[in-house]
């Protein structure tokens, strides 16, 4: 995840903590009773670009996995590996229809787009309800999108797993770490002062990635509980309680899952990329997960910000099959 | 040519031609449980073997948007709600999709099980039915995945012109089913290369076509083009399917004023890179671009030297001694 930027004029202050975890919806509904038509405008189209860059940033990351089975296994791994009907068939559950297919190829390219255009419309005529429908439109849209390729990911990583064992499933995720979005956003995010890394925090969960959470502040840290998980805990409940999605889970209880089996494939790349790959290239987990695994519901699960982000647990680092670093005088990313 | 000079008669010909469902039929009316079973097996098998080949060009070309043209090209070429749309245009639902994935992996699946165990009861309705569940879903299988191509090169296409999309296709050239297939193919007996060129087109395809005989080669004419002709006729008339053309008459055109994207691997496969690797175009086309509605040929000569100067002038190669 990258966080820089998405919170937007953020202070020092974390404020009141409640304020923080609207949904992309409630803070829509605010900015336009408070602000009016152009403002409420100005808050779709910024929740639209955050969405779709994230959704992007799957995108990225499923090219990233195509590269690895390139670099491990050349073409006919990649051939092998290749799922044209599988992903019709994973956006057919996800309950895309022609024309939700067409707009998210649209919306996805970028800021020009049928919604966005709505967007602009509804504020040239002044159109309260036509801002609201566009925005609607475009809140069910781009969670499809979201949803559709954590699944798409999900799925191959999944066949990796299935063919190369937990191994191969870490080997993947670490060489899209390398490469992908984590290796700049990741440092960049530890160096935020803390108020503004949770507020960003805050901005990317419950709108980026749908999630419902509550924040407490603890002293030290931060206990975001997850009422319900938009990424993880809404594919548990929503696929895996229905086999004919066919999404693999790791049974072996190991540092992939921190050492809590059964996990989910994705649920996996906490273990791997929050956790090993961020000790491993930053010094820290970030954030740090603490995940219930394979479950049939969408919540209860809780991640943790520690203000000082090098003052996490050894056994947040064991728990990965990591040995907490020996800090050094001077704090800051790697430190 | 007299008919004694012939290598098939009209009636041969004829059967060469044959679509899988009537050879099936056939089959079944013969009575021969396992010369029946043996029919149906391979009938699969041919419209299995194209889609695989589908899917390892597809493949092909999308290493090489990631080997030469890098990550960031990569990611944008990467369109998941694109695949699953063109799915969607084809007529495809959840189960045929699932079905698919099944069929088109061996023959380890619920419909060949069925069709095998109809057959062997001799029950030719249900086995018919059977058969005919496996042939739409393949054909599906098939188009999408050539719909999937045509979108993938399109887009390299729009991104780097033409000369990117010549790229492409000659990457996937040298490392696809071709670069062994067209050697093969040129060693064979003339007769047997164009019956397997006659069975891939009509059961492979699901070309619709007539075979004439002349001195020195048979002409293939497409009544129904199972591959780019059917793709113009049911995609290119709907402006909403959004595939592209090329419109820069030249070699890749074969000088004509606009091709599909597909049509144009004719020109740069099939004769330029063929050229180059076996001396011939193989097959040589006379491609009727986007007006083309079934009514196109494809050559197939006895004596691949002897093919004509005019198949390697459409694009701009000179034949070897002429």
């Amino acid at each position: 995840m990258s966080l820089v930027g998405v919170g937007g004029g953020a202070g020092t202050d974390a404020g009141d903590l409640d304020a923080l975890v609207g949904s992309g919806a409630e803070r829509f509904e605010a900015t336009l009773a408070g602000g009016g038509v152009a403002a409420g405008a100005e808050m779709a189209l910024r929740i639209e670009t955050a969405r779709r860059d994230t959704s992007n940033r799957y995108r990225a990351w499923a090219a990233l996995t195509e590269a690895y089975l390139f670099e491990s296994g050349g073409h006919r791994r990649r051939v092998a590996g290749a799922r044209v009907e599988r992903t019709a068939e994973l956006a057919l559950r996800s309950g895309f229809d022609l024309g939700s297919l067409a707009l998210a190829s649209e919306v996805s390219a970028g800021p020009v787009n049928p919604i966005s255009e709505a967007v602009t419309e509804a504020v040239r005529q002044g159109d309260k309800a036509g801002l609201r429908e566009a925005f609607m439109r475009g809140d069910q849209l781009l969670r499809r999108i979201h949803d559709f390729r954590c699944d798409l990911l999900s799925d191959q990583l999944g066949a990796i797993y299935r063919e190369e064992g937990p191994e191969g499933l870490e080997a993947a995720m670490l060489f899209a770490a390398a490469r992908g979005s984590w290796k700049t956003s990741m440092p960049a995010d530890l160096a935020l002062e803390p108020n503004r890394r949770l507020r960003e925090l805050a901005f990317f969960l419950t709108v980026c990635a749908h999630f419902r959470i509550k924040f407490t502040d603890e002293g030290e840290r931060w206990q975001i509980d997850v009422l319900e998980c938009g990424r993880c805990g809404r594919q548990c409940r929503d696929r895996y309680t229905d086999p004919d999605w066919g999404l693999e889970v790791v049974r072996v209880p190991g540092p992939l899952t921190f050492g809590r089996p059964p996990m989910t494939i994705y649920q996996t790349h906490m273990a791997v990329i929050h956790h090993q790959f961020a000790i491993d290239e930053f010094g820290t987990p970030w954030p740090v997960f603490d995940c219930r695994g394979f479950r049939d519901d969408a919540g209860g699960c809780r991640m943790l910000v520690y203000k000082d982000p090098w003052a996490a647990p050894e056994e947040v680092f064991a728990a990965v099959g990591r040995q907490k670093p020996v800090r050094r005088a001077t704090a800051g990313p790697g430190g | 040519m007299t008919q004694a000079e012939r290598s098939f008669t009209e009636a041969e010909l004829a059967e060469l031609v044959v679509s899988g469902q009537e050879r099936l039929e056939r089959a079944l009316d013969g009575g021969d449980v396992a010369a029946a079973h043996e029919v149906a097996t391979g009938l699969i098998a041919a419209m299995r073997a194209f889609c695989t080949v589908y899917l390892d060009w597809l493949v092909l070309t999308d290493d090489y948007v990631l080997d030469e043209l890098g990550h960031e090209a990569h990611v944008r070429v990467t369109r998941p709600e694109r695949i699953a749309e063109m799915a969607v245009r084809t007529g495809m639902s959840l189960a045929d999709l699932v079905a698919g994935q099944a069929l088109v992996a061996g023959p380890d699946n619920d419909i060949e099980r069925n069709l095998g165990a109809a057959i062997a009861a001799g029950e030719r309705d249900r086995a018919l039915e059977q058969w005919l569940e496996a042939e739409r879903i393949l054909r599906d299988v098939h188009d999408l995945r050539r719909d999937a191509i045509s979108d993938l090169l399109g887009q390299i296409y729009a991104e780097y012109g033409a000369d990117g999309l010549k790229a492409a296709q000659m990457y996937a050239a040298e490392r696809g089913w071709w670069k062994e297939s067209m050697p093969h193919d040129f060693e064979l007996d003339p007769a047997v290369r164009l019956e397997e060129v006659a069975f891939m087109l009509t059961v492979g395809a699901f070309s619709d076509l007539y075979v004439t005989e002349h001195d020195d080669r048979w002409i293939v004419h497409q009544n129904v083009c199972g591959n780019c002709g059917r793709q113009v006729r049911d995609r290119y008339r709907d402006g909403e399917w959004g595939l592209r053309t090329l419109a820069e008459p030249g070699p890749m055109t074969f000088g004509k004023p606009e091709l599909t994207i597909y049509q144009t691997h004719l020109a740069v496969i099939h004769h330029m890179y063929a050229i180059d690797l076996v001396g011939a175009p193989w097959p040589s086309f006379n491609c009727i671009g986007l007006e083309n509605e079934g009514h196109c040929e494809l050559v197939v000569y006895k004596d691949p030297a002897q093919t004509s100067p005019e198949f390697y002038d459409m694009v701009g190669m000179a034949k070897p001694g002429s």
